[in-house]
């Protein structure tokens, strides 16, 4: 590794201004969504263009410093955050969208491009791009891309992989490719779909096309209250048993709802101990269609109380209380810690009163917040970090609850990604074999390792933890999560 | 010439240990994507047949998932999903050729349906394969959302089992649409159709499948369609026909129809009612149109001796079509044409015997890749130059003896790595290597 030769090279690619040292440009970058961690890279740069990136990554490759590409560090698994001995390549200014094509129903855009300025570009088209993380007013493409991100609309829309049909990239050891197309058929090996989710081991995407969808026209959307969360997941298996296939399947607990109460002032059932948010969404044909089955199946499933929005203002509340619960905890507690575990569906009632005991033995409060048609948990653990030890037992519950989520047939992240946050699970997740792999195949594409060096795999470094708690944006509520 | 047919995952794990290669004997549903036994690689080579490796392992409706060994015909996993009201909504094809899921999934071809909720890579969760050292691995999971570790289920669709061979596989379902209905639109043109297909692209609408089948007074590919003859073609104008499946609830239907009237622009021949997916009484229905993959199902529109799947985009199947109907296999009928999933990707099909390379001249001309499925082909797949070297490179870490051969190396590889290399070099000074 030799960072002085890397540095030299790097400000004959970049101007001054686009190459920097020293702390004061470094400090943004040393955290991202997962707060916990903090560490300073060793320079930033900033390109404007492929080839800048192109060239940045054969330098590392060649002088072996690792890179961590970045877009908005929205990621809630420390995925974007900097290795000690690296630089970061800050992608915000490759942000162009560099086509709309209606007609074959898709876009192609730079990775700095925010999620939402994607459907903004293709609304007059009548169409938009679908994954919506909770953070889309903030989060880059680049980002969504590398971590294969997620959203409330999974279940029937899928996740950002499912949208995307082709990258150009670099990849870690400086090659160029061209994966995908702009056709939604292929032939050969899927290696775009291989490539998203790689969590910027494997390189850095440059470009890439994106698969549009026309926009819904129609909703319906219920709120529903329940006397406990055993009977929201009933109302949830009904849904699921007569065939309807909601857009959306949200549930929150009751501490989630006092969270959301207290943020935004959003009302909820009164004595709920749970409310179930199912959204029907489409052509305004389907939707009319179904909506008479669906609130018939919310009347005989023992809701004490329901709420169908009547206006899209009313649908915009029931979905600003559920999308700002996360930050809304924030309120109710210092710190917290966010997880993300995914169950079978089926075993969802009893993942959530194991996660309630595990709670109360720790002596930790834990809000839970879920996908609940795709079994994706969000624990969010409450703990205040200046009380001695509390810390360590809400860190001890996080484990519990993922290893417990493993156990019964599920996956240690649903959409967050592992990262940094969950490396140590992977192994919960996959045997040796697995592991074995997938790292062959990475050190076949990054001999060096340069690639987002030290996450998703099991490793021995890591930066020392400090506190969790609400990113800066989130404090500003400028986002909210998911 | 041997053929093995091992029952059992880790039978075949030994039998990747103990040999020198290791050539797929499929069903013969996709035999265009077999290694050929003329090629050199597979002569003296055995011969592997998973057809004992099958069978239901898990499937829980409640779930969306279902696992299955390899092995497993299609066929079989249709019945247990019809039985649940459940389908993969990407049209599996080719069942009556007793196609696996293993080669549908390795063959990555996708059904019609593909169009509405996504093919097959938006559907397999999980997968466990033997790979070329005989280690048995897994990838993916189990569950529909899971953001864990490399997405190997994603990278072996399309694959030829150029990775690994698959032994176990786990797929997202989703609930079967209730109803489905056919409507026909006669259009003057190519050019008409394509236009209408790209209005109906942008409308909220729901629509689960949209074919176009141009010349189709001519084009065999119509006949599929045809249950009593000639009737359809009698009452369709124009040259060009549009195939609009709908699928879901009846009542959505009504309102739907005039809506996609107006923006199509021409009136829908409605060639059927409402079909209930779960009426008893209209399984005969079902089949007789060749839309719906029933198990039931008496005639495969797909099946021919000649199948050729081509990636295309809507705004280019006017140029292309064009060019195509210069070619005389085309034009004298040996071959039929068929745009798919709103012109996603064209079907070639039909006979066997027709005069193959101006065929290819032309693909390669309008830099078209392509997958032969059925048939015989100088170059059986033309895979993308740019990413030729990943997936080499990539296919080390699985086989690096390179014990698996796959029809992927057999021509098509090695032209679209010249092209692969010609194109990296150019990309940039320093001129990338793989």
């Amino acid at each position: 590794m030799n960072f002085e030769e890397l540095y030299r090279e790097l400000q004959q690619i970049y101007p001054t201004p686009r190459v920097a040292m020293d702390g004061g440009q470094l400090l943004s970058f040393v955290s991202d969504g997962l707060t916990a961690f903090s560490v300073r890279p060793r320079a930033v740069v900033f390109p404007v263009s492929n080839e800048e990136v192109i060239e940045t990554v054969r330098a590392c490759h060649r002088h072996q410093v690792p890179f961590v590409a970045r877009g908005s560090g929205t990621s809630l698994s420390g995925g974007s955050v900097p290795h000690q001995d690296g630089i970061i390549i800050a992608l915000n200014r490759l942000n162009r969208i560099i086509k709309v094509d209606p007609a074959n129903r898709l876009a192609v855009v730079e990775p700095g491009v925010i999620n939402l300025k994607v459907s903004e570009a293709a609304a007059p088209y009548g169409l938009y791009y679908a994954p919506d993380p909770s953070s889309q007013q903030v989060c880059t493409i680049g980002g969504n891309v590398a971590f294969n991100s997620g959203g409330a609309h999974c279940l029937k829309y899928g996740m950002t992989s499912n949208h995307v049909l082709g990258v150009k990239a670099v990849l870690s050891n400086g090659t160029v490719v061209q994966l995908g197309g702009e056709s939604t058929e292929q032939i050969g090996p899927d290696l775009t779909g291989f490539i998203v989710g790689s969590e910027g081991l494997l390189g850095v995407v440059l470009e890439i096309t994106l698969r549009l969808l026309p926009q819904p026209e129609a909703f319906h959307t219920v709120l529903a209250g329940y006397d406990s969360l055993e009977n929201a997941g009933d109302a949830v298996s009904r849904i699921i048993a007569s065939g309807l296939l909601p857009g959306a399947l949200e549930i929150m607990d009751r501490l989630s709802m006092e969270a959301a109460m207290k943020a935004v002032g959003v009302t909820y059932p009164q004595d709920s101990e749970a409310v179930l948010i199912v959204e029907l969404d489409g052509s305004a044909d389907e939707v009319n269609s179904q909506r008479a089955e669906l609130d018939q199946l919310i009347h005989d499933s023992n809701a004490i109380g329901i709420h169908i929005a009547a206006t899209a203002e009313e649908r915009a509340t029931i979905w600003r209380g559920r999308k700002s619960s996360f930050s809304a905890v924030g309120l109710l507690s210092p710190d917290f810690i966010v997880q993300d575990s995914v169950v079978p569906r089926t075993k969802l009632g009893f993942a959530l009163r194991k996660i309630s005991e595990l709670g109360i033995e720790a002596g930790i409060r834990v809000a839970n917040v879920f996908h609940a048609g795709d079994g994706n948990l969000h624990p969010l653990i409450l703990y205040d970090g200046r009380v001695p030890g509390e810390l360590e037992r809400a860190e001890d519950l996080a484990g519990k609850i993922v290893k417990l989520c493993v156990e019964l047939g599920g996956s240690i992240t649903g959409e967050h990604g592992v990262g940094m946050e969950k490396r140590q699970f992977l192994p919960a997740m996959f045997s040796e074999v697995d592991l074995d792999w997938m790292k062959r195949v990475r050190s076949l594409i990054d001999p060096h390792e340069v690639g987002n060096r030290g996450k998703m795999f099991p490793d021995a470094e890591a930066p020392a933890m400090s506190m969790y708690g609400l990113h800066p944006l989130e404090k500003a509520g400028v986002i909210s999560r998911e | 010439m041997s053929i093995v047919t091992p029952d059992s995952v880790s039978a075949v794990a030994e039998f990747v240990k103990t040999s020198e290669r290791v050539v797929f004997e499929g069903s013969g549903s996709h035999r265009g994507m077999l290694v050929s036994s003329t090629h050199e690689e597979s002569i003296g080579a055995q011969r592997l047949s998973l057809k004992n490796l099958k069978g239901i392992q898990e499937y829980e409706p409640s779930e969306f998932t279902i696992t299955a060994l390899s092995g497993t015909p299609v066929r079989e996993l249709l019945i247990a999903l019809h039985e649940h009201r459940q389908y993969f909504p990407f049209d599996p094809l080719l069942f009556h050729s007793e196609s696996t899921l293993g080669g549908v999934i390795a063959a990555g071809i996708n059904g019609p349906g593909r169009l509405r909720y996504g093919g097959i890579r938006d559907f397999v969760l999980g997968v466990q394969c033997v790979d070329g050292m005989g280690n048995v691995i897994r990838g993916g999971g189990k569950v529909v959302k899971n953001a864990a570790g490399f997405d190997l289920p994603k990278l072996v669709v399309g694959s030829c089992g150029m990775y690994g061979i698959l032994t176990e596989i786990t797929m997202k379902v989703f609930p079967e649409p209730r109803a489905t209905q056919t409507l026909l639109f006669g259009m003057p043109s190519v050019k008409a159709a394509v236009a209408a297909i790209e209005r109906l692209a942008s409308q909220p609408i729901a629509v689960d499948a949209v074919d176009l089948i141009p010349d189709f007074r001519t084009n065999k590919a119509s006949q599929a369609l045809q249950p009593n003859g000639s009737e359809i073609v009698d009452v369709i104008d124009g040259e060009s026909m549009i195939v609009i499946r709908l699928a879901g609830e009846e009542a959505a239907f009504e309102s739907a129809i005039p809506r996609i009237e107006k923006t199509i622009e021409r009136k829908a021949i409605v060639i059927e009612q409402p079909i209930a997916t779960h009426d008893a009484k209209n399984q005969e229905k079902i089949s007789e149109h060749g839309w719906w993959p029933s198990p039931s199902q008496t005639r495969d529109p797909f099946a021919a001796d000649f199948l050729l799947k081509v990636p295309t985009r809507v705004s280019e199947i006017s140029e292309l079509d064009h060019d195509l109907t210069e070619l005389g296999a085309i034009s004298d009928g040996m071959l039929w044409r068929r745009y798919t999933m709103a012109g996603a990707q064209l079907w070639l099909g039909g006979t066997a015997d027709f005069e193959k390379e101006s065929l290819l001249k032309l693909l390669r001309e309008r830099q078209l890749t392509w997958q032969l499925v059925q048939g015989e082909l100088s170059v059986p797949a033309r895979v993308a130059p740019g990413a030729i070297g990943l997936a080499t490179l990539i296919k080390q870490a699985f086989d690096p003896n390179h014990r698996l051969v796959t029809v992927l190396d057999q021509g098509a590889w090695s032209e679209s790595l010249e092209a692969g290399q010609e194109a990296a070099s150019t990309s940039s000074p320093s001129g990338a290597n793989s």
